[in-house]
């Protein structure tokens, strides 16, 4: 229903930042999807023209599987919340975000002459909503979208496991818990206690991704 | 999207590898489970007291509950803590954090949504066989007993309100400890979910305002009012794809909100309402004061408004500029993030939200008969203000303007009159004149300012130059009239505490600094030209000025303070 015209409202997410602090996530759902739509159909993009260079074709099919059940989901208006810190697309977006930002200020640092504090005072910020303000920007580019697909393969290898790719591509793709544990035919106990350590791998890598660089 | 059934994360202490232990553990422990005699808890539990066997203990017991469970058992707390006596706090921590499927007859069906009260789930309820959303309380919110009463006795009054504009309860309850209440299930979103689609629309946000303000209007006859009435609040039917008009809206909430609310002692406040919906908050509320049916008229008109502008009429970035702007300033008209919006439902809308509940519809009905007017053609209720109605609204939408024209107009006129009550013999003529073109001169440049900040998004950025303009006019106005030892000089604290009135410190400090150079310069420059004097002391000067910046700014720290404590309440969500 977001029409395709946004109006001066715009997809600023300086906006989104301020409605969600104003109490209202539902208000910045639209905006956060428009922008959300976009980012991953940019990121699938660069994820068909990466592999062209060759490689499994299978695996291939499998990477590209969780963006276009995202794009497919989108229009069926099944949007990760902007509410749900804990959602997997929203931790990837941060991470990369992050990543993105430490890199810009590790330039100008060394332009300055390696200023390395600046870059852990930013590897410290955990508000997630000024890094997306900060970092994101207001639209998604195609550099941004590039670096998401780029994290979104780093991490889902960093996994090191079948069975929490497996539920990180589910989840990503949008299926509930439930489905997921049908699918798999385990518990939903177990799905939850998978999920809740692929968040912790993915949060603590990005750590680990910042002091390496 | 939205999801159901995580655990509470991993302890967050736990390091990495620990909780790949733990999954792992698990992991081997289903797998045992599916291929046959049934594993013991007891053989996967490490050694000794580490840290991970607690999380890993409960991780189990929860999963061993869910593959009994499904297997049609029934177990119990008693039998746990029999084989786990040393950790009697995890056993009831799982068997309290279980997911229940079904409460109080009711199937749960999924999760709608949450909120600071409680959870909203999608149910069918058994002995109907109909589908409700079962809003179910958190435990804890309703504390004591007293509190738990009166939210029953609030819910069941709620529960008799008929309209086919306002979500029906049909059942309020307690299952093993929780509240909870049925309603009707409306499936089709809030109404913020259209905003951005009623921009183009304005003829129907006023025809759904007017079906909502009806329905308001028949619980206000009923004793209620509504106290949160928000975008969110309002619910629609039908298919988020149907045009806006062409469903119908429902108000939710009603009556649940009150009692839950200030009266009781303490943490309830704040899922009352005084938080999360602050931009949608009429002025007397949000000051604590005397609540009636005009409170939900603001409501009416905010919830208007942003159908109309895309926003709430008062949004900054924290809850304390939000709340100063909701008591003190004018909302922009929505035509002017709108050129579509008709004049005579602006009119409407800017009634609803006057300040002051007098000026205000009557009642819920008013605004909705006059929404019919409008939807009529007929000339509306909602005049055009008159003169000085416009100058307060003017004055209260940009305050920094309006409070530096008067003062600038009235210390011109001073200027003027004590010329003229001079004797004609001791009148400077050529100082008079030079004055007075500062005093025109300083005009002109509020009145850039204003135009520079009325183009500007961001027109914080511009008050620095505000601060700068003052202080350096105030300065040459006193070296004009040569006044730096007169008690003209206390223009300069004057400004330093105005400028607390922005509520930053930077600005606090910037305004100090700017006046102490200027007095400064003037002191200086009197020293080289006719040498040290009496009653022209810097130093008295700069101290003074110091210190009326130090009060403010610290001031200033404490409300951020204030500020930031309520923003990170835990209890906010």
């Amino acid at each position: 229903m977001a029409s395709d015209d946004p109006g001066d409202e715009g997809g600023s997410v300086t906006r989104w930042i301020g409605q969600l602090k104003g109490g209202d996530p539902d208000a910045a759902q639209p905006l956060w999807e428009r922008y959300f739509d976009r980012l991953v159909r940019l990121a699938r993009q660069k994820l068909v023209s990466g592999r062209r260079r060759g490689g499994d074709e299978d695996e291939e099919d499998a990477a590209l599987s969780a963006f276009d059940s995202f794009c497919a989901g989108a229009a069926r208006g099944r949007f990760p919340l902007l509410g749900d810190r804990e959602d997997l697309w929203r931790l990837l977006v941060v991470i990369t975000a992050r990543k993105a930002g430490a890199q810009a200020q590790r330039r100008r640092a060394q332009k300055r002459g390696g200023d390395l504090h600046r870059v852990e005072a930013a590897a410290e910020q955990d508000d997630d909503g000024l890094v997306l303000e900060q970092l994101a920007g207001p639209e998604p580019t195609p550099e941004f979208a590039a670096m998401v697909a780029e994290e979104y393969e780093r991490l889902l290898e960093a996994l090191g496991d079948d069975d929490l790719r497996r539920v990180a591509v589910w989840r990503l793709e949008g299926l509930t818990n439930d489905e997921i544990a049908d699918r798999l035919g385990c518990a939903r106990r177990t799905v939850a206690r998978r999920l809740d350590l692929i968040r912790k791998i993915w949060s603590s890598d990005q750590g680990e991704g910042e002091v390496e660089g | 999207m939205s999801e159901e059934g995580t655990t509470e994360p991993i302890e967050e202490t736990l390091s990495l590898d620990r909780a790949r232990f733990v999954n792992d553990a698990c992991e081997r422990f289903e797998a045992a489970w599916e291929a046959g005699p049934r594993p013991r808890i007891e053989d996967f539990l490490p050694e000794g007291d580490v840290p991970e066997r607690p999380v890993l203990l409960r991780e189990l017991i929860a999963l061993e509950l869910e593959l009994r469970r499904d297997l049609g058992e029934r177990p119990e707390p008693p039998e746990y803590l029999g084989r786990f006596p040393d950790r009697p706090g995890v056993v009831s921590a799982v068997f309290c954090g279980a997911e229940p499927e079904t409460i109080a007859g009711y199937e749960l069906m999924g999760e709608l949504g949450r909120g600071g009260m409680g959870v909203v789930y999608r149910a069918r309820q058994g002995s109907l066989n109909r589908l409700v959303a079962l809003k179910v309380m958190r435990s804890g919110r309703l504390a004591t007993e007293a509190e738990a009463r009166r939210f029953r006795i609030e819910a069941e009054a709620a529960a008799g309100l008929r309209h086919p504009h306002i979500v029906r309860i049909f059942e309020v309850g307690c299952w093993q400890g929780l509240h909870y209440f049925s309603m009707e299930l409306i499936e089709g979103g809030s109404l913020s979910r259209v905003l951005p689609a009623l921009r183009a629309d304005p003829r129907a946000a006023a025809v759904l305002l007017a079906k909502v303000s009806k329905a308001v209007g028949h619980a206000h006859r009923h004793g209620f009012v509504h106290r949160d009435l928000k975008p969110g609040n309002i619910l629609l039917d039908g298919d988020p794809g149907d045009p806006p008009e062409a469903r119908e809206p429902f108000v939710t909430d009603f009556g649940l909100v009150k009692r839950v609310g200030p009266d009781s002692e303490e943490g309830l406040t704040n899922s009352g309402g005084i938080v999360g919906t602050l931009e949608y908050m009429a002025p007397e509320q949000a000051r604590g004061g005397p609540i009636d049916a005009r409170t939900d008229v603001y409501g009416l008109g905010a919830v208007l408004y942003a159908m109309l502008a895309g926003r709430p009429p008062f949004r900054a970035d924290s809850p304390m500029e939000t709340l100063v702007q909701v008591n003190e300033r004018e909302p922009e008209p929505p035509s002017r993030a709108n050129p579509k919006v008709p004049r005579d439902l602006e009119r409407i809308c800017l009634k609803c939200l006057e300040k002051d509940p007098d000026r205000r519809y009557p009642s819920a009905e008013g605004l909705a008969e006059d929404l019919g007017r409008f939807l009529r053609d007929e000339p509306v209720d909602a005049r055009r203000t008159g003169l000085v109605g416009r100058l307060r609204r003017w004055s209260r939408r940009e305050p920094e303007f309006a409070y530096r024209l008067v003062a600038l107009g009235a210390i011109t006129a001073l200027t003027q009159s004590n010329y003229f009550a001079h004797r004609p013999e001791i009148r400077k003529l050529d100082v008079h004149l030079r004055v007075t073109g500062e005093e025109l001169l300083w005009l002109v440049a509020v009145v850039v300012l204003r135009l520079a900040s009325g183009r500007s998004a961001r027109p914080e950025r511009i008050w620095p130059a505000w601060i700068a303009v003052d202080v350096i006019a105030l300065t040459l106005v006193l070296r004009s009239i040569d006044a730096a030892s007169s008690v003209l000089v206390i223009g300069y604290p004057m400004l330093v505490a105005a400028s607390g009135l922005w509520a930053r410190e930077r600005l606090v400090w910037l305004t100090a600094g700017l006046a102490a150079y200027g007095y400064a310069t003037l002191w200086a420059e009197h020293v080289l030209t006719r040498g040290f004097e009496r009653n022209h002391y810097l130093n008295i000067v700069v101290v003074s000025l110091m210190v009326t910046a130090m009060v403010v700014s610290s001031q200033v720290r404490r409300l951020w303070s204030l500020s930031r404590y309520y923003e990170h309440r835990p209890d906010r969500d």
